[in-house]
């Protein structure tokens, strides 16, 4: 069995969960300092299978905007984000965008699809 | 989005009737969202004015996520819950002024004025029935710190290098010092070590972060981000671009200790040091500033010193998330509908003597509202000045104690106050007695 101390960041609470693990079996033994049902998920997601929500900026041709604001519609895999931010940075996009536009699926096999942050309509 | 902010300009009648019955200064979530409730509560007549050439305030340039969990139950980007909003404000009868800077409130007269310099409508007197102000603020620079040394370029603070970065798209450097753990500091950091920067570690003068928990975790831990807490920048060298900063441990009254610096090479210091309300405007119509918030002192519907003018937002005081804010907008449309219809008028004018007063005590940095009528629910919403574990919020005079698990100064901490709760205050003082509550957080003895 194992221990860990991390930080839920699920909401602004922030709290501070006190998780005993097993590694092997993947499983939660007991979670203390929780304040709800979240910290349950993101203690099990954080150990075994880590994600976050990866945003970034990718270029455009605009005569307003220099950049169009991106994100993965659900959490990344943690380990993959650094390396999908760079690729990310080769997608061509064409005006006009709409905030929720699919830009890539499946981005680099992670099962994850990149969408627009923002509506930008003009050239 | 220009083409969203062209159709929200079209909706301005160029008439030369310039009488509103609201009018909200700031198009950032706080001014989007009072524009938007005031308009579904029925106010006929809604302006809503930017200085910017779009509506949004710092929204578009925060491209993290985390925001709308309160406001719309997922977890958004900032241009997301922007652009969620710029619908809102389009698809109701709302009138906007953008590229118009506020520059005078006048409420001497019996019609509330602003004088507004607008890039389409040159200078121009603007009348009001109520007013509600969601000004924003503003970062503190080196200026304010009194950081020693040269003063090369490369030195910026850590909000603009985000305006830089999601906006504009470029880089400012690419060896970043960080000074100040604020939550602006924290996500930069995060966000330049992923557009390739070196950030060779964060610098907090106090020994807590002042950023949310959270982004402690994910914005630093995640990428191996030293944080120094109790560390402090005390000297820039560089001729014309910055080259590096001494550092230094600081003792407890928060003095560096000169003989142990350490010398980082970088040629960028971004600085995260704190956000001052904007309230140069308030300030034209002699709205009375409390010095705790640097916002206006306000009562339970936030309404101001002066008669019909409301405040919300980071004008009113610092917030940490945007949800707060909006519902801070929201607040503030309700009491200014109510002001409208001539409901708020028994409890108006915040100056009157018949309000109780709320002070900060001890561990608190400020409190909001600042006086409040006894006659309604408060949700007081505390900002406390150092962390505590297992502590209480106690309220003085009305007897009433409130514990709370954890405190942190980057976490908001709300606390709702019932109208019996009051009572029990207005009936034991009478006219000797004092006509202040005291508010202060106590760390819990053990054994009590």
């Amino acid at each position: 069995m194992k221990k860990k101390k991390m930080t839920c960041i699920t909401c602004p609470i922030g709290c501070l969960l006190e998780v005993d693990y097993e590694l092997t079996k993947k499983e939660i033994i007991s979670l203390k300092s929780n304040q709800c049902k979240k910290g349950y998920k993101f203690a099990q997601d954080e150990l075994f299978d880590p994600k976050r929500i990866l945003t970034t900026t990718v270029k455009i041709n605009s005569r307003f905007f220099k950049r169009l604001p991106v994100r993965s519609n659900i959490p990344a895999p943690k380990g993959m984000i650094e390396r999908m931010v760079k690729e990310i940075k080769k997608i061509q996009i064409n005006l006009p965008v709409k905030m929720g536009d699919v830009l890539a699926i499946n981005f680099m096999d992670t099962g994850v699809n990149i969408i627009s942050s923002a509506t930008i309509e003009q050239q | 989005m220009v083409k969203l902010i062209k159709q929200a300009e079209n909706k301005i009648k160029h008439s030369s009737d310039s009488e509103y019955d609201l009018v909200v200064i700031g198009g950032g979530p706080g001014g989007m969202a009072a524009a938007v409730k005031a308009a579904e509560l029925g106010v006929e007549r809604v302006l809503l004015i930017e200085r910017d050439s779009f509506l949004g305030g710092i929204l578009p340039q925060c491209i993290h996520s985390g925001f709308g969990i309160k406001i719309f139950n997922s977890e958004l980007t900032g241009p997301e819950y922007c652009q969620l909003f710029v619908e809102k404000v389009r698809n109701i009868s709302i009138e906007v002024m953008l590229d118009t800077m506020a520059l005078t409130l006048d409420l001497k007269g019996d019609k509330k004025s602003i004088i507004v310099s607008s890039r389409n409508f040159g200078i121009k007197r603007i009348t009001a029935k109520a007013i509600i102000l969601s000004l924003g603020c503003r970062e503190r620079t080196r200026g304010q710190i009194l950081i020693p040394g040269s003063r090369p370029a490369g030195v910026l603070t850590a909000g603009l290098v985000q305006k830089m970065v999601n906006i504009e798209g470029f880089l400012p450097g690419k060896n970043i010092v960080i000074l100040g753990s604020g939550d602006i500091g924290l996500i930069m950091a995060r966000r330049l070590v992923l557009e390739g920067c070196k950030v060779k570690g964060v610098f907090e003068l106090m020994p807590f972060s002042t950023g949310l928990l959270r982004n402690i975790s994910q914005c630093l831990e995640d990428f191996e981000i030293p944080l120094y807490l109790s560390h402090t920048v005390t000297k820039i060298y560089g001729d014309k671009r910055i080259k590096s900063v001494d550092i230094a441990m600081v003792d407890k009254n928060l003095n560096p200790i000169q003989t142990k610096t350490k010398n980082i090479k970088c040629d960028t210091l971004l600085l995260s040091v704190g956000l001052i309300p904007e309230n140069e405007l308030s300030k034209t119509a002699e709205i009375e500033i409390d010095l705790k918030t640097g916002g206006p002192a306000v009562d339970q519907y936030l309404h101001t010193s002066r008669n019909g003018v409301f405040a919300c937002g980071n004008s009113l005081f610092v917030n940490d998330l945007a949800d707060n804010v909006t519902e801070d907008g929201y607040l503030a449309a309700q009491s200014a509908v109510s002001f409208l219809n001539g409901r708020l008028r028994s409890e108006k004018l915040i100056r009157s003597k018949k309000l109780i007063n709320i002070e900060a005590g001890e561990n608190i940095a400020y409190i909001v509202p600042q006086k409040v009528s006894g006659k309604s629910d408060v949700n007081f919403r505390i900002r406390a000045s150092i962390p505590l574990r297992n502590a209480f919020i106690e309220f003085s005079n009305i007897g009433l104690k409130k514990k709370v698990r954890f405190v942190n100064p980057g976490e908001l901490i709300f606390a709702k106050i019932t109208k019996g709760d009051f009572g029990k205050f207005l009936e034991c003082n009478t006219k000797t007695a004092s006509d202040s509550i005291k508010v202060s957080i106590k760390k819990e003895v053990q054994g009590q």
